[in-house]
C-alpha cells in the first residue's frame, strides 16, 4: 500500500518534508516509525503523528492513501 | 463568539475590526473588559542571536481544531462573552505581529486570566512550528524555547 509521510521542524530534516513509501502487510505508526526514525529522536524531540489532519496514537494500523504527518514538541508564539 | 483561526503572513492581524466583530456579538452589552495579547516577532533573541526572519508552519487543520478547543474551554471555564485567537503562519520578519488573542467577558477578573491561560496553551497544545533564521545559521525551535542548529543542506 501507498502511504505518504511528510515531516515538520526538525522531522523535515530527519525525513524528508514529504515522500511516499509503498508499505507491505499490516503495520503500525509505531513499527514505521521505529524503522524510519534514529533511535532517540523521540525521546529527544518530542514525537507527534498525525494521520490524515487528526491526532493519532502510535497503535494506529496504517491505511492505504494515509498521510502520515510527524512533528516534535511545539513552538507556536 | 469564537474566532479561531490560522492566518497567512499576507494577510493582516486587524484589531480594530477584529474588536468589532467580537463588540457586535454582545446584543445586551454585557462586555465589561477586554483584554489583548499581540505576540511580535523579536529581532534579539536570549542567546544574543540576530534573527532575520521566523517561519512558522503549522499542520493546519489540527493546529485550528486546537485553537477552537481552547476557545471553547476557556469561553466557558470564564464565562467570557467572545474570544479570537489567530496565529499566523509563513515567513515574518522582526517586529511584525505573529500571534493575537482577544478575550472579551464582564471584567477584569474574568479577562486577564483568561487571556494568560489562552496564550500558554496556544504554545504548548497547538502544532505549530518554527524555524528561526538568524545571521548565524538556522535554528528549529523545538518545544517553547529549545534552539537546534540546523545542518547546512
Amino acid at each position: 500500500m501507498k502511504i505518504k509521510v511528510k515531516g515538520f521542524s526538525i522531522y523535515s530534516d530527519i525525513l524528508g518534508e514529504l515522500r511516499e513509501l509503498d508499505l507491505e502487510g499490516d503495520i503500525t505508526i509505531g513499527d514505521l516509525l521505529s524503522k524510519i526514525l534514529p533511535e532517540g529522536v523521540e525521546s529527544e524531540y518530542g514525537l507527534v503523528v498525525f494521520v490524515n489532519g487528526k491526532p493519532s496514537r502510535l497503535d494506529y494500523k496504517i491505511k492505504e492513501g494515509d498521510l502520515l504527518e510527524i512533528a516534535p514538541s511545539f513552538s507556536g508564539g | 463568539m469564537i474566532i479561531a483561526k490560522i492566518a497567512e503572513s499576507d494577510e493582516e492581524l486587524d484589531l480594530n475590526s477584529l474588536i468589532e466583530k467580537l463588540k457586535g456579538s454582545d446584543d445586551r452589552y454585557e462586555i465589561g473588559g477586554i483584554a489583548v495579547f499581540l505576540g511580535t516577532v523579536k529581532g534579539l533573541v536570549e542567546d544574543g542571536g540576530k534573527v532575520l526572519e521566523l517561519d512558522y508552519e503549522s499542520v493546519k487543520e489540527a493546529a485550528e481544531e486546537s485553537l477552537n478547543k481552547i476557545a471553547e474551554e476557556e469561553k466557558e471555564k470564564w464565562g467570557l462573552r467572545a474570544v479570537a485567537i489567530l496565529h499566523r503562519v509563513g515567513k515574518l520578519k522582526p517586529g511584525q505581529p505573529t500571534f493575537l488573542v482577544v478575550v472579551a467577558g464582564r471584567g477584569r477578573k474574568e479577562v486577564f486570566p483568561a487571556l494568560e491561560e489562552i496564550v500558554e496553551r496556544v504554545k504548548k497544545e497547538v502544532p505549530i512550528f518554527k524555524l528561526e533564521k538568524r545571521e548565524d545559521g538556522d535554528y528549529w525551535i523545538v518545544g517553547e524555547r529549545r534552539r537546534v542548529k540546523r545542518e547546512k543542506k
